[in-house]
């Protein structure tokens, strides 16, 4: 019973995914019925390979007859960003390796945002259960997305055009309200440094090599504050205790 | 592209995203140079991911957006998730009040 509440509270933490990742993934299978792709073809891509930019990605190089060693070496470098979702949520992921791989499979960037903020409030025990209930809710409703494009097709869009903004605006929000709920003080100038990188980079370069720009630059203006030396007679036990403390990121 | 290469091409693809998101974890039972990135200097990282995901997000739809009204609506959705958030600190309900605010100004400004 216990995994079961969990993992619905995880469903529950991946409504807001649900509701920017549906609009995304109807234009998903719009597009991909533009190109020609077949309705089993598109909604396997989006089981399997379930990445939304690399989707649109293949997408246009199927147009453009891009060979595969080209389509590989993109995807390669549109997902590198990835890169670093893994090591930043795995504490709070099980041992097991397994599950860990399981895990990886539902790593995406709303995933990863949510997990960040959220995963470490879960009860020790429950963290699994509460990330595979996100991811699932995160996954299914990525495919669902891509069955209503293929389905309805353009004209549910074209119908409802202020429907279909403000549900994908949902994404934005979500984005923005977890930025916010992790930033600290001590964060704010590396931050808004690591920000203005990421935006000169996102006008002559793509989305990825300015998130990682970002990140480093965020990582060389960023100086973590010093703990005060323990006092004369304080266990060493506390000291560690407020290292650790600084050391995790402390939204929570 | 011919079917089989089109499926080929698929399926590289699905195992290369997968790896790139699992690879940490594989790579993390060998080293503990991943393990790093979660104390001292590198706890900027998460945050800093957001922020700039954030930032691409909103300039990738700005960019297309012409005139003063579809900025303001814009600005009206972020807003409004971002004085919520600092009220309940939820991330769910920011969602929904920043689509909210979103839907409201498209609705009462003039197009």
């Amino acid at each position: 019973m216990g995994i079961i509440r969990d993992g619905w509270r995880g469903v529950r933490a991946g409504v807001p995914v649900l509701m920017g990742y549906v609009p995304v993934a109807m234009a998903y299978g719009i597009a991909a019925e533009g190109v020609g792709l077949s309705f089993w073809e598109t909604l396997l891509v989006s089981v399997f390979v379930y990445a939304g930019a690399s989707q649109f990605f293949i997408l246009a190089a199927i147009k453009l007859g891009t060979p595969l060693p080209g389509i590989v070496a993109m995807v390669c470098l549109l997902n590198a960003r990835h890169l670093l979702y893994g090591p930043l949520i795995v504490k709070w992921l099980p041992q097991a390796l397994q599950k860990r791989l399981r895990a990886a499979f539902f790593l995406t960037d709303e995933v990863f945002a949510t997990a960040f903020h959220a995963m470490g409030n879960q009860p020790e025990q429950g963290r699994y259960a509460w990330y595979m209930g996100l991811g699932m809710t995160a996954w299914l409703s990525w495919i669902g997305g891509t069955i209503i494009g293929l389905v309805a097709g353009a004209g549910l869009t074209a119908q409802f055009p202020q429907v279909d903004q403000t549900l994908r605006f949902a994404l934005v929000a979500l984005f923005f309200s977890l930025a916010l709920l992790s930033v600290k003080r001590s964060m704010l100038f590396a931050l808004l440094m690591a920000s203005i990188v990421t935006l000169l980079c996102l006008m002559v370069a793509g989305a990825t090599p300015a998130i990682l720009a970002g990140a480093v630059t965020a990582w060389l203006c960023f100086v973590p504050k010093r703990e005060a030396a323990p006092a004369i007679g304080q266990t060493s036990s506390s000291a560690h205790h407020s290292s650790a403390k600084e050391g995790s990121h402390g939204t929570h | 592209m011919g079917h089989t290469e089109f499926w080929l091409a698929i399926l590289v693809m699905a195992v290369v995203t997968w790896l790139t998101r699992a690879l940490p974890f594989l790579l993390m039972r060998k080293s503990n140079a991943f393990g790093r990135l979660t104390s001292g200097r590198f706890v900027i990282l998460g945050p800093a991911l957001l922020a700039c995901m954030t930032v691409v997000v909103v300039y990738s739809d700005l960019r297309e957006a012409s005139g003063l009204v579809p900025l303001l609506t814009y600005f009206c959705g972020l807003a409004a998730a971002g004085v919520c958030v600092k009220l309940t600190r939820n991330a769910g309900f920011a969602v929904l009040a920043g689509m909210a605010g979103y839907a409201l100004a498209a609705m009462l400004l003039p197009a």
